[in-house]
């Protein structure tokens, strides 16, 4: 994937994550306290779960970044060095 | 030895560890550059903990704890605007960092001069953005004083803790500059971090056995208080949504980019910063929200946190949450007093008086420092309303900035009319909807500020399609474009 890729693909998880959780309908619907999940009541759950995927998703965006950062790099390096030659 | 004692012992014994540190890691300040934005040379460890130090506030231990024991998980929207507020900065990093570094800018309103090629315009806008968020400063200093009175049992006064421990603070931002500033945020966030998190867990589980046992016995008090409400809707989402918008558009974010030795190290920051976020937020904000349940809550909820810790542990505890609390708001404190000189004196005098030499702009910068903390400290003795009502006020204004720097960085044809029509005219539309609601009913419940960002993007878009762009604008994205960054990897 290119960085360009990337970013959509962020800029689109970012967008549904942060719908989820602030969209006046969607909120409407989880706003209650029944069923628990995983042991927390059910807008508390979403409260967390959305900060907690976008943390780690924000984490896999920088370690994947970084691979396409040092694959360009190695990859201008060999034509640098190829054009010394 | 008696509470009291133990408690400024304990107090005591950290001011002398930070004032150790940071007089080790500190350096001599020889330029401007250094004292603002360190020779961009901070490794990524250090800008993580120093920006987790500038973002987490001592106001969580006050404000918002008094609001999540009144208002529920509402108080949580700060758990899920400072991580989304990363995100931004993620997206930003790499063109702000870079641009800094070829242009040698050193603030936001650097920035806005060089995107839009108007020193007018950097004036007007380093000015508004000033004004919008240098309340932190005196929130802050207000929070030391609730935090030093309330963790003594008293002895020591509101006023004269908020004085001795803010001139310490303001004497070590004058003397290290942004260095200092950093090395005191590394210490004091990896303390609210680390320390913290332990300290408020045990907490929890000593008031209320665990989690499970917490939500339980706030359902049966109040389960108003596990859902949003009355506060759902158009409210959360605005609120969420402003704060957001106008977090990541704080001078001081700008300063964690400029400091980095590179955009990795910034972004780098993503591996801890929002893991320890949530830890931070959560555990708080989770100790808060039974509390009122208990019949000995105090009358003022804004020392709720300091009741709750010397009622499960005594003063020993009293003074570990007092340092915690301390550590938040001193290392906000440092990091906002630090970027607000070197905003005033770059963007605001510097802009007036062109000629002056950056030798002199370096002298304004550390006086100012002064200033400013001593003005703050003068308003922060006056009386003020809840700290969080200042704090949602400020976002809904300084959410207008978002359109000139965030899309003026990734759309070349954002330009000078647009943003600055758009961001007077979003300024006027947050300002009446925060001081005369009843002007914008007409809005059905959306806030000042959300009303004032959509026509702030309509401007700057319809501008951008109508008006001519900016000459200059190619070069600085291809600037973007083909620069080769070297990443050291450094940590401090």
């Amino acid at each position: 994937m290119t960085r360009k890729g990337l970013y959509t693909l962020s800029a689109i998880i970012y967008i549904a994550l942060i719908a989820l959780i602030t969209l006046p309908p969607v909120t409407a619907a989880l706003d209650r306290v029944t069923p628990r999940i995983l042991g927390m009541p059910c807008m508390q759950f979403f409260l967390i779960m959305v900060p907690v995927a976008l943390a780690v998703w924000l984490a896999v965006w920088f370690l994947w970044e970084c691979k396409i950062e040092d694959r360009e790099a190695a990859k201008a390096e060999a034509q640098t060095g190829g054009e010394a030659k | 030895m008696s509470g009291p004692a133990i408690a400024i012992t304990i107090i005591v014994a950290y001011f002398v560890i930070n004032a150790v540190v940071i007089r080790l890691m500190g350096r001599k300040q020889e330029s401007l550059e250094d004292f603002g934005i360190g020779n961009r040379s901070f490794g990524w460890l250090l800008n993580c903990f120093s920006y987790i130090g500038g973002w987490y506030v001592g106001a969580i231990y006050i404000g918002w704890f008094a609001n999540a024991s009144g208002l529920g998980v509402f108080a949580q929207y700060v758990i899920i605007y400072s991580i989304t507020s990363l995100f931004i900065m993620f997206f930003m990093a790499r063109p702000v960092w870079i641009l800094g570094k070829v242009y040698n800018l050193e603030t936001q309103g650097d920035l806005i001069e060089l995107r839009y090629g108007s020193r007018a315009f950097k004036f007007i806008f380093a000015l508004l953005t000033f004004v919008f968020w240098v309340p932190w400063l005196i929130i802050e200093i207000k929070a030391i004083g609730y935090v030093v009175q309330a963790a003594t049992y008293g002895s020591i006064g509101f006023n004269i803790g908020l004085i001795v421990v803010s001139v310490f603070v303001v004497a070590y931002c004058f003397l290290g500059g942004a260095r200092a500033s950093a090395v005191g945020g590394l210490v004091q966030g990896i303390t609210f971090t680390i320390v913290g998190v332990i300290a408020v867990y045990w907490l929890i589980v000593k008031t209320y056995g665990g989690y499970p046992e917490l939500y339980d016995s706030v359902e049966q008090f109040n389960s108003g208080l596990l859902q949003l409400g009355a506060l759902g809707g158009k409210y959360w989402f605005s609120v969420v949504v402003s704060c957001t918008m106008g977090g990541y558009i704080i001078p001081g974010v700008f300063a964690t980019i400029y400091r980095a030795d590179s955009s990795r190290a910034v972004k780098k920051s993503v591996l801890i910063a929002p893991f320890a976020g949530i830890l931070i937020g959560f555990t708080i904000l989770s100790l808060g929200l039974g509390l009122a349940q208990f019949s000995d809550f105090p009358a003022d909820p804004q020392s709720s946190a300091f009741w709750i810790a010397d009622k499960m542990g005594g003063p020993a505890m009293l003074g570990l949450i007092g340092i915690l609390a301390l550590a938040a708001a001193m290392s906000t404190l440092s990091a906002v007093l630090n970027t607000a000189s070197l905003l005033i004196s770059k963007d605001l005098v510097g802009t007036l008086f062109s000629k002056l030499d950056r030798g002199v702009l370096f002298k304004w910068a550390r006086i100012l420092t002064i200033a400013i903390g001593a003005v703050s400290i003068v308003i922060a003795t006056t009386d003020l309303p809840n700290l969080m009502s200042i704090s949602l006020v400020m976002y809904d204004c300084s959410v207008q900035a978002f359109p000139a720097v965030f899309i003026g960085l990734f759309w070349k044809k954002a330009n000078l009319p647009g943003a600055a029509a758009g961001f007077f005219v979003g300024c006027f539309f947050s300002l009446v909807g925060n001081f005369y609601p009843a002007s914008i009913a007409w809005a059905g419940g959306w806030s000042g500020g959300i009303i004032g960002v959509f026509f702030n993007i309509l401007i700057l878009f319809v501008c951008g399609l109508v008006c001519k762009r900016y000459d200059r604008v190619d070069e600085l994205f291809d600037t973007v474009k083909t620069y080769k960054e070297v990443h050291t990897g450094k940590a401090i």
